[in-house]
């Protein structure tokens, strides 16, 4: 199968999508000339009316995009850096979120929020967030993280499509992975997490960016120390597709939860929490989590004391285990950002 | 004030340090010193400098992200080498190394940068509504560039300050363009001082590529700020030389998907505010070519000291992390 850039399958999925549905527009701040390349000849093509540059207007590109659903259309609404999205809190995690409930289901607000998250770049508190937590916890929105090119192209497809708000967390460390892509036309379901390794001693859910990290420090553990690790990336948090992850960790008896937002209320303390839910009785360890650690990310030099780094995942693999001697992968598998 | 030859050189010098600054950012971050990316503010000097050579060290500056900061927190009083330190991750920053580009010091009312353009602007709001309480005549300056007229922030603070008379001024450069767009695009208006009719805010458009220009034009607004009269707006026409940001490329959407125009970068950068300053004094007689050349000869030996200082600063340590988060 031919190979293709993660920001190229973005890219794809956009032509697709607004040439198959005219009604799919795209707004936001330089979306014709996307800071992370994922813009390739779409205002060529689509022209100015459809491939809006907004002012720097947050509340507007948000808001503007559930007035536009509710006429009809398909807004994707870009977000620079995911950070962003909370300059259109209400507009998103009110109006977007909770109109359709709160009219008693008369109105459908299909629209998708593009929003690149991520850190490991230095970049400090405010351009470095993954915030599935702040969107997890409002009812109403769904929730897809695509980890490779593959799943990016086939969960943004799904997305334009549902007749739901979609909040889409590409990352931006991502960008620049290859990965198989096929030429055909394809969507990735939601709700359907995919088990990236087959294992046996352990099970990691592992999101986003991390998802590769994760089954570096996995492919090591194998090699060195024969610890068979299993690595699911639920692809969509909302919805979840808890079967899987429980099959999982009824089958391996451990679970760690791999994640880039903050340890506090973070898709870990969620997941977690309903493995212990769940499957408690399966368990021979408590669950762990790793994550970044509850203060706001540190710029520059700082940051990776915060942000959750391979090491952390292989130490939580020896605790889970029983395993007194955790295996060192520091320098070994490497963290990129993309300043 | 009383425009003095030692008041011209003093600005004279601030426009050269600032400039100076902006190019050790850009050789040092080339050079992989930096541990964070830089955007540069080189063209966009003198309005930053002559800014703050009106104001008391008491008088606040919500600076912008424009060069991180630099022309104004330079001629505030903020050392180059915290300045730098902070871009190289170093405990002895402007941010203890917290904050990777930006830096706060309360002494030299600098409160403290965000990163979301237009955070900043209902907090000057604010500032300006403890300056008022205390009734000590401080200013409040709130800087931003065209593209945070965007954002509600803007026009919930302006709203404030103009209901409740708050002693802030609202300092707009106007580059004609937020990253990649020009502010045509974008807005249906070319002078954004227009936005503050609707408040009843007297406004001034500025040539911010004269610092006299600026410097005449801040005067009026800081004396009706400090007299308790209110806020003013004041739009400098400026424009940025360089990047939206170092390494990456210069394109910006006119129509859309074309190249910020040579044609237009060239016309500006023959209005240089250094050179155009620099070549005004000495036609004057204020500046003599030696005066010229020790001027750069400080601020280059300035600026490789605050290299050497950032490089053998101490990292942070992370074990600040909970002094840092709460105080006691
Ligand atoms: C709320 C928010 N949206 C978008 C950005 C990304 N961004 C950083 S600088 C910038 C352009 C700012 O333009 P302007 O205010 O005109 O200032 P200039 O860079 O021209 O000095 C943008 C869009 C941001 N930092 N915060």
């Amino acid at each position: 199968m031919r190979q293709i850039l993660y920001n190229a399958a973005i890219n794809e999925a956009m032509h697709e999508e607004m040439e198959r549905d005219e009604t799919v527009y795209m707004i936001g701040e330089e979306c014709s000339q996307c800071v992370w390349g994922t813009s390739a000849g779409l205002s060529e093509k689509f022209g100015a009316h459809r491939i809006r540059d907004s002012a720097i207007s947050e509340a507007a590109i948000i808001g503007s995009s559930v007035g536009a659903a509710l006429a009809g259309y398909r807004p994707i609404s870009y977000m620079m850096f995911a950070d962003f999205m909370m300059c259109g809190a209400d507009e998103l995690l009110y109006k977007a979120a909770k109109w359709r409930f709160a009219h008693g289901g008369k109105v459908k607000i299909p629209l998708v929020v593009r929003a690149p998250i991520g850190g490991y770049s230095g970049i400090g508190a405010e351009h470095s967030q993954c915030m599935e937590s702040w969107v997890w916890r409002t009812p109403g929105l769904k929730i897809a993280i695509p980890s490779n090119p593959y799943d990016a192209k086939g969960l943004l497809k799904t997305a334009i499509r549902d007749d739901n708000p979609v909040v889409f967390l590409e990352h931006k460390n991502l960008m620049g992975m290859e990965g198989p892509v096929p030429e055909e036309t394809y969507t990735v379901p939601f709700g359907k997490a995919e088990i990236k390794r087959e294992g046996t001693d352990v099970t990691i859910v592992a999101t986003g960016y991390l998802v590769s990290v994760t089954l570096q420090v996995a492919n090591l553990l194998q090699k060195e120390k024969g610890v068979n690790v299993e690595v699911i990336d639920p692809r969509t948090l909302e919805p979840l597709d808890l079967d899987t992850i429980l099959a999982s960790v009824k089958k391996t008896k451990g679970a760690i939860i791999v994640d880039e937002d903050t340890m506090r209320c973070g898709p870990g303390a969620e997941i977690g929490m309903q493995i212990m839910e769940n499957a408690f009785d399966y368990l021979d360890a408590p669950v762990k989590r790793v994550a970044a650690k509850n203060y706001p990310i540190a710029g520059a030099y700082l940051e990776q004391f915060v942000l959750p780094q391979p090491q952390d995942i292989a130490n939580a693999v020896a605790e889970v285990t029983g395993d007194s001697e955790p295996l060192n992968v520091a320098g070994r598998v490497a963290t990129k950002g993309v300043f | 004030m009383e425009v003095t030859n030692e008041l011209l050189i003093k600005l004279y010098t601030q426009l050269v340090r600032v400039r100076k600054l902006d190019e050790k950012m850009i050789e040092c971050l080339f050079a992989g010193k930096l541990r964070t990316f830089f955007h540069s503010g080189q063209g966009q000097e003198a309005p930053g400098v002559a800014l703050c050579a009106h104001l008391n060290d008491d008088d606040m500056v919500f600076y912008n992200h424009r060069s991180h900061g630099l022309n104004k927190c330079l001629p505030k009083g903020m050392p180059a080498k915290q300045i730098l330190a902070e871009h190289f991750g170093r405990a002895t920053g402007g941010g203890n190394g917290f904050a990777g580009f930006h830096y706060a010091d309360l002494n030299l009312g600098l409160p403290g940068m965000g990163g979301m353009v237009a955070g900043e602007l209902t907090l000057a709001a604010g500032a300006g509504i403890a300056c008022q309480l205390r009734g000590k005549g401080q200013v409040v300056v709130s800087c931003f560039g065209d593209g945070a007229t965007g954002r509600g922030p803007l026009h919930e603070g302006m709203l404030m300050a103009a209901a409740w008379k708050l002693p802030v001024i609202w300092f707009c450069e106007n580059n004609l363009y937020a990253q990649w767009t020009r502010v045509n695009v974008t807005h249906p208006r070319e002078d954004l001082s227009d936005l503050a009719q609707g408040y009843g805010i007297p406004a001034a458009i500025v040539d911010g590529q004269d610092v006299m220009a600026v410097y005449e034009a801040v005067g009026p607004a800081v004396e009706r700020a400090r007299s308790g009269k209110g806020p003013t707006f004041l739009e400098m026409k400026t424009y940025r030389f360089r990047p939206h940001a170092e390494g990456f490329p210069d394109f910006s959407v006119q129509t859309q998907g074309g190249m910020r125009p040579s044609t237009e970068t060239e016309e500006w950068m023959r209005r240089d505010p250094v050179r155009l300053f620099k070549t005004s004094l000495m036609e004057k007689g204020v500046l003599t070519q030696d005066d010229v050349v020790r001027i750069d000869k400080e601020a280059d030996d300035e600026m490789a000291e605050a290299e050497r200082f950032s490089a053998e600063s101490p990292w942070p340590d992370p074990k600040d992390f909970d002094k840092a988060l709460y105080a006691d």
